[in-house]
């Protein structure tokens, strides 16, 4: 009997052997590192894609180590990008797949950036895709961009072989809105908060000189890197508007997602006439909602740890005093900040993008069933938001009172 | 006795172990946080106060008769007719959930890592290693197992560590939001799925060497299999959040897709298949093993082991024509399973546990 | 199995009747005539054509022949000469008539007198005569006895004691067994002075009468190993023993595994170390390989050297070498499966770069990765093969010329080349070869299981080596104790190396009888100070 199974394993060998079914070479794969979906007229997806290249990739000993992706002429190139359109994203994708020598492999596709036309019209139907196809990954960074996606992928890298590279690297670190497809379709599926996403555009590197504004000349493409601009904000799954860059980091608070971040405040005249920077350390946020008489408030606690990194003031940062003082100036700051996007949110997009409608489920879960569950879009704008910021600075750098003040100048 | 094999009490408590952590593990999540959200863990760790319940039933009427396994004494208690189409139940079950799970293993190795193979080599493959196995006996399998799971279980931990920076622990709130009930609910699928499925391992009890230490080795198996089930669908929650992990067919194969070190380690869910694999092995190798040994048994043959290719044939077969799809095995799995499970797991070893100790039946002092 | 199957097979047709092996020259079993001519003229013609037998024929006294046979090259001439030769001729000088000696006087004479050789023996066949002669004795024919007087002069061209080739120590004693059995016994005594130790002796082969000695520890070994191996051994019937890997593979539990089922070694210290854990050595004559039964999987993966260099070098060496296992086993599957299959695994920097390798590779990453291993196998055969000088070059030719050359003409991908190389440096930590040779040898199922399914292949694959390794005892010792069945306090040997004052007892599979290696725990301390 042990004789049959054996048998039976080796003709089953044998099968194996003479198909193979799921194997692809790596050098038959055409290896995805960015997806790029807009919708074009006529509802159509055009789905664009950003192709490595991997001959023109630092291959060991091929000398010049791939340097290819300059973007100065193009005859070297380390990506190729590739598009066409379909009625879905499989559809585009198997269109797409006829087009080219290689068998698409998604796998390392970890940037998803979609385009303001289709974003309005809800992106719910295409990141079905996303979440079903076995290759891509849930944990792919979800960015928005003003205009076509497409163009982005075609912006050259500066510092990476790849430019997708570059872009998730920038969202790694946290300094602007980072969010996964996962975290998107979370958001979007859970009540009680609104999905926001990364906004990308291309920007020039180096800040305009004088003279190229007056001659109106913008610069040229290939001096342009992608950067993360802002935020993109939603209702379900629909696009609703822009944050910018500052509106953006003040939502980040909220969110409690800030991970890095610079608080300058202006000393006035009495004080010592100059600015003060600080690095974060550490910032918290704590929503408390409290249910009084039927009517809600949202308490909004953030606590940050900060260290002082430069003073331009004539404040001695010797004297407990004066760090107190500064402390001060930061929590205004900070809740200065944060009212601002909060009355964007609440007034201009009427979308809980903070998760306020969360938290009132976690403290209520029954109240919020009740009674806001199903009108939490008609009760968000008109939620009263109480922000309450604590600051505390840990350190105040390397030296303690200005260096490049005399004694007498500091203000007692 | 069919197989001469023995093994020791702690083999069998982990055997039981694999047994709890195959197919169950990559379903449960999804399974009850879609009834009890995010309680869905409290919902396991209720399931496995009832697993020990339902352990205690069988082993107490199992240790009543120790040198013969529920098919010999479900004619003795039973008398010869009524004990007969019991014993017939105690082959279907064993063999009807084997299929399922050989299918399930299939559908997911199918669906993650092989989308181009044809099912029935990756199915046919399985079963021949596993009945390669049997027919060591259950002294091979005991041993195998001793073998992988020292290694899968840390590295199920290791991947739970390395998601805590991924996990929002906020996600698990409310506790009990939405009362008692839906956690209830949760908890009846997981009770007979998987916990209540250990009721094959009476039929082991003929191989066990010390056999007194028999029902702790059991109980702390079922503890042990609930506290990494409610592992798995707390970090699973936790990682995912309720809305997603419902919604998600392996949603533990999701979150180990998640993990992410310095950006090297990435896209690892494959290795998650393969723990997942190894104990899907124990799982359909006890289910296997029982049928081969139950249909020995029942038709008082001398050697299990000319049972094994047939039985192994038949699972191939049913395995592949029991569902057209995967929408129909979890439907089935949540919905009609539980009810469908409910008799072989508890009513019988109750009915049968109460009748024994009416008519004083007692296995335990005879015996060869 | 289907291996046993064919095996039978190839071998039903050259079955030979049994009695055509068996059948032995009826003049050897006649006993002596006594009639001196006849006999000599009898055991010439049992050994014609052989011009290595000498027979030196002398008078004792005047009258009375006698004759010394024996085999040159296997006896001591000097020995003969002067204490057999010499005392006879003088003895019958100095006979004070010109008379025979007669039998019984003879006999006492001889031994007691004349001969000043350690061991005399008699005999009365020409069987005896025979065996004696061949295994480097010398006869005595004396004119009017029917029996035959057999002086223990053995001595051959030997080789001293080296240090052993194949388990080379950085610690330990540098001897190692040589092809002599006694030389082998001695340098197990030596190391256990006591009455305890037994050998028990035994001839197997029908042409080859090799020597074999089982060696055990009386009162600490299993019995019925002991009686297993005796009667094993006690089962062979071939015509000759070369070397003990023919033993090896009639006393095996399972024929059909590529698993060795018994260890060898040439290191006495190795040997009496697993005697201290109730084990059974076979020390066979004309083979500097002993045997050690029963064994297990992790015996074969320890060193002797572990137990010599501090617990915790030892104790991480081992985890080295369980993980360097692992890695020639399962590494170049692994790296094929990733490639071919699971390239979402791969970081995204390094599949771009191995793909960037491999683009002008023309092969599969199977085929690539085949090619590579049998080559590898094939440098490696030719290294041990070739002449030692000659080796060295072939191994620089083959390793460095070859696979640089073949990078870059891009036949291969240099990762491929370090996936082959890591694999093959991996395979050599292990110490014992047979293993070693065992593990490379399932390595390449394990690739063919890599390249059609993937990692599901290489788990399938890894499940039924584990199956087959579980169900595998050598001497009823499962193969795989102490992790399965697990043995929580032999874990102490496998998982650690105890340091020696905590291996209190003997692992529990062959030690059960005497458990007990030392007295109680003792750790040393350093001497307290308050005294």
């Amino acid at each position: 009997m042990r004789k049959k199974g054996i048998v039976l394993l080796i003709i089953v060998m044998t099968q194996i052997l003479t198909g193979c079914w799921s194997r692809v070479e790596v050098n038959d794969l055409s290896i995805v590192t960015a997806t790029a979906l807009d919708k074009i007229e006529g509802g159509k997806i055009r789905l664009t894609l950003q192709i490595a290249v991997p001959r023109m990739l630092g291959q060991v000993g091929s000398g010049g180590g791939g340097g290819g992706g300059r973007g100065s002429g193009g005859e070297k190139k380390s990506t190729v990008t590739v598009s066409e359109n379909g009625e879905t994203v499989l559809d585009a994708f198997r269109r797409l797949q006829e087009k080219l020598p290689r068998k698409l492999f998604f796998s390392h596709s970890r940037i998803i950036i979609i385009g303001e036309q289709l974003a309005r019209d809800g992106v719910s139907p295409v990141l079905d895709f996303f979440s079903r196809y076995r290759e891509a990954r849930l944990h792919s960074y979800i960015l928005f961009t003003k205009g076509e996606a497409s163009d982005i992928l075609n912006i050259p890298p500066k510092w990476e072989k790849i430019s997708s590279e570059e872009i998730r690297e920038e969202e790694k670190s946290h300094i602007g809105v980072s969010i996964y497809l996962v975290d998107f379709l979370d958001m979007l599926l859970t009540d009680g908060v609104e999905p926001i996403a990364a906004l990308v555009e291309p920007k020039s590197t180096e800040v305009k000189k004088k003279s190229d504004s007056e001659s109106g000349q913008s610069p040229p493409e290939s001096e342009k890197s992608v950067v993360i601009a802002g935020a993109a904000v939603f209702r379900k799954d629909k696009l609703i508007g822009w944050m910018n860059g500052k509106e953006a980091r003040g939502a980040l608070w909220l969110r409690n997602e800030l991970k890095q971040a610079v608080i300058t405040v202006t000393i006035p005249e009495e004080m010592g006439n100059g600015k003060v920077s600080a690095k974060l350390l550490k910032g918290e946020s704590k929503f408390k909602p409290i249910l009084k008489n039927n009517k809600l408030i949202m308490k909004v606690e953030i606590r940050a740890q900060d260290d002082l990194y430069e003073n331009s003031s004539k404040l001695d940062l010797n004297k407990p005093d004066a760090i107190k003082y500064v402390q001060k100036k930061l929590e205004e700051d900070i809740e200065k900040r944060i009212q601002i996007v909060l009355d964007k949110t609440q007034k201009q997009f009427k979308s809980d993008v903070f998760g306020f409608g969360t938290a009132v489920y976690r403290t209520y879960p029954k109240a919020w069933k009740k009674k806001f569950k199903d009108r939490w879009d008609q009760e968000f704008p008109e939620l009263e938001v109480k922000i309450a910021a604590h600051v505390r600075v840990v350190r105040t750098g390397l030296t303690n009172k200005s260096i490049t003040l005399e004694d007498k100048e500091f203000i007692k | 006795m069919l197989d001469n094999g023995k093994i020791n009490s702690r083999q069998a408590g982990f055997l039981m172990f694999s047994f709890l952590m195959g197919s169950a593990i990559l379903m449960i999540p999804s399974t009850v946080t879609s009834l009890a959200k995010q309680d869905g863990w409290l919902s396991v760790l209720i399931a496995t106060v009832f697993g020990l319940g339902i352990v205690l039933i069988y082993t107490t009427l199992g240790l009543r008769f120790p040198k013969q396994s529920i098919i010999q004494y479900s004619e003795m208690i039973l008398g010869k007719w009524i004990g007969k189409i019991v014993g017939l139940l105690y082959i279907w079950f064993p063999f009807h959930l084997g299929t399922l799970v050989i299918r399930n293993s299939s559908d997911y190795v199918a669906s993650t890592a092989l989308p181009d193979t044809p099912m029935i080599v990756i199915s046919g493959l399985f079963l021949a290693v596993i009945a390669y196995g049997i027919r060591g006996g259950i002294e091979t399998l005991g041993r195998v197992n001793e073998i992988i799971l020292p290694f899968r279980e840390p590295i199920v931990l290791l991947i739970v560590v390395l998601l805590l920076k991924d996990m929002k622990l906020g996600k698990l709130a409310p506790l009990l939001g939405d009362g008692v009930l839906p956690v209830l609910k949760g908890s009846f699928p997981v009770t007979s799925f998987p916990l209540g499925e250990t009721v094959l391992f009476t039929m082991l009890l003929p191989n066990i060497s010390n056999i007194r230490k028999l029902k702790k080795a059991y109980m702390f198996a079922i503890v042990l299999g609930g506290i990494f089930l409610t592992l798995s669908v707390i970090s699973t929650l936790l990682v995912l959040g309720p809305s997603i992990t419902s919604r998600l067919n392996f949603p533990v194969q999701s979150i180990i897709k998640v993990i992410d070190i310095a950006d090297f380690v990435t896209n690892v869910d494959s290795f998650g298949m393969l723990l997942w694999i190894s104990s899907n092995f124990v799982k359909i190798a006890v289910c296997y093993y029982c049928t081969a040994v139950g249909i020995a048994q029942w038709f008082r043959l001398s050697d299990y082991r000319q049972m094994v290719t047939p039985v192994g044939i038949l699972m191939l077969i049913f395995s592949m024509t029991v569902y057209e799809n995967n929408i129909e095995q979890s439907t089935f799995a949540a919905t009609i399973w539980p009810f469908y499970a409910m008799p072989f797991e508890v009513l019988i070893p109750l009915f049968m546990l109460l009748v024994s100790i009416i008519r004083k039946l007692d296995g335990r002092g005879r015996g060869k | 199995m289907k291996l046993g199957w064919v095996i039978r097979l190839l071998t039903a047709s050259r079955r030979y009747k049994k009695s055509s092996i068996q059948k032995r020259d009826p003049r050897k079993s006649e006993p002596l005539s006594g009639a001196f001519a006849l006999d000599i003229e009898h055991l010439k013609s049992i050994f014609d054509r052989s011009s290595d037998i000498v027979y030196r024929e002398f008078n004792i006294g005047r009258m009375q022949k006698g004759v010394l046979i024996f085999l040159e090259g296997l006896v001591n001439l000097k020995m003969i000469d002067e204490d057999i030769l010499k005392p006879l001729l003088e003895y019958g000088k100095s006979m004070p008539q010109p008379s025979n000696l007669r039998l019984k006087d003879m006999e006492k004479l001889l031994q007691d007198q004349i001969i000043s050789v350690a061991q005399v023996n008699r005999g009365e066949s020409f069987q005896e005569i025979v065996d004696y002669v061949l295994s480097g004795d010398t006869a005595l024919l004396i004119e009017g006895a029917s029996k035959a007087f057999f002086f223990s002069t053995k001595e051959w061209e030997k080789r001293s004691v080296e240090e052993p080739a194949t388990e080379a120590v950085i610690r330990g004693p540098r001897e190692g067994f040589t092809e002599n059995l006694r030389t082998n016994t001695s340098l197990i005594r030596r190391r256990l002075k006591t009455p305890q130790l037994k050998m028990e002796g035994l001839t197997v082969g029908r042409l080859s009468k090799t020597e074999i000695v089982i060696t055990y520890l009386d009162g600490i070994v299993d019995e019925a190993i002991v009686t297993e191996v005796r009667e094993r051994i006690g089962r062979i019937d071939i015509d000759a023993i070369l070397e003990s890997g023919y033993i090896e593979e009639w006393i095996e539990d399972n024929p059909y595994s590529v698993f060795p089922q018994v260890q060898n070694t040439e290191r006495p210290d190795k040997v009496v170390g697993h005697l201290l854990e109730g084990k059974v050595g076979i020390i066979i004559d004309n083979t500097p390989f002993a045997l050690i039964v029963p064994v297990t999987f992790f015996d074969m993966m320890q060193a002797s050297e572990d137990y010599y260099q501090r617990y915790f070098v030892s104790t991480a060496i081992r985890w080295l070498r369980y993980m360097f296992v692992v890695t020639a086993l399962l590494l170049p599957s692994l790296y094929i499966a990733l490639l071919t299959f699971h390239q979402e695994m791969l970081p995204t920097n390094l599949l771009l770069s191995v793909a960037a390798s491999r683009e002008t590779v023309p092969f599969p990453a199977i085929v690539e990765a085949m090619l590579m291993e049998v080559s590898f196998e094939g440098l490696r055969e030719a290294g041990v093969r070739l002449p030692r000088p000659v080796g060295q070059a072939v191994s620089i030719v083959g390793a460095l010329v070859i696979g640089q050359a073949a990078v870059q003409a891009g036949l291969v991908s240099a990762p491929m080349v370090i996936v082959v190389s890591i694999t093959g440096i991996a395979s050599f930590t292990m110490p014992s070869f047979s293993q070693s040779i065992a593990i490379r040898l399932l390595r390449f199922p394990m690739m063919v299981a890599a390249g059609t399914l993937g990692i599901y292949g290489v788990l399938m694959g890894t499940l039924i080596i584990l199956i087959h390794m579980t169900r595998l005892r050598s001497f009823g010792v499962p193969y795989m104790s102490p992790a399965a069945p697990l043995q929580f306090s032999d874990l102490k040997d496998v998982l650690i190396r105890m340091p020696w004052w905590g291996m209190v007892e003997r692992p529990e599979q062959t030690g059960k009888k005497n458990p007990q290696r030392m007295k109680n725990r003792f750790r040393p301390d350093p001497p307290s100070r308050g005294e």
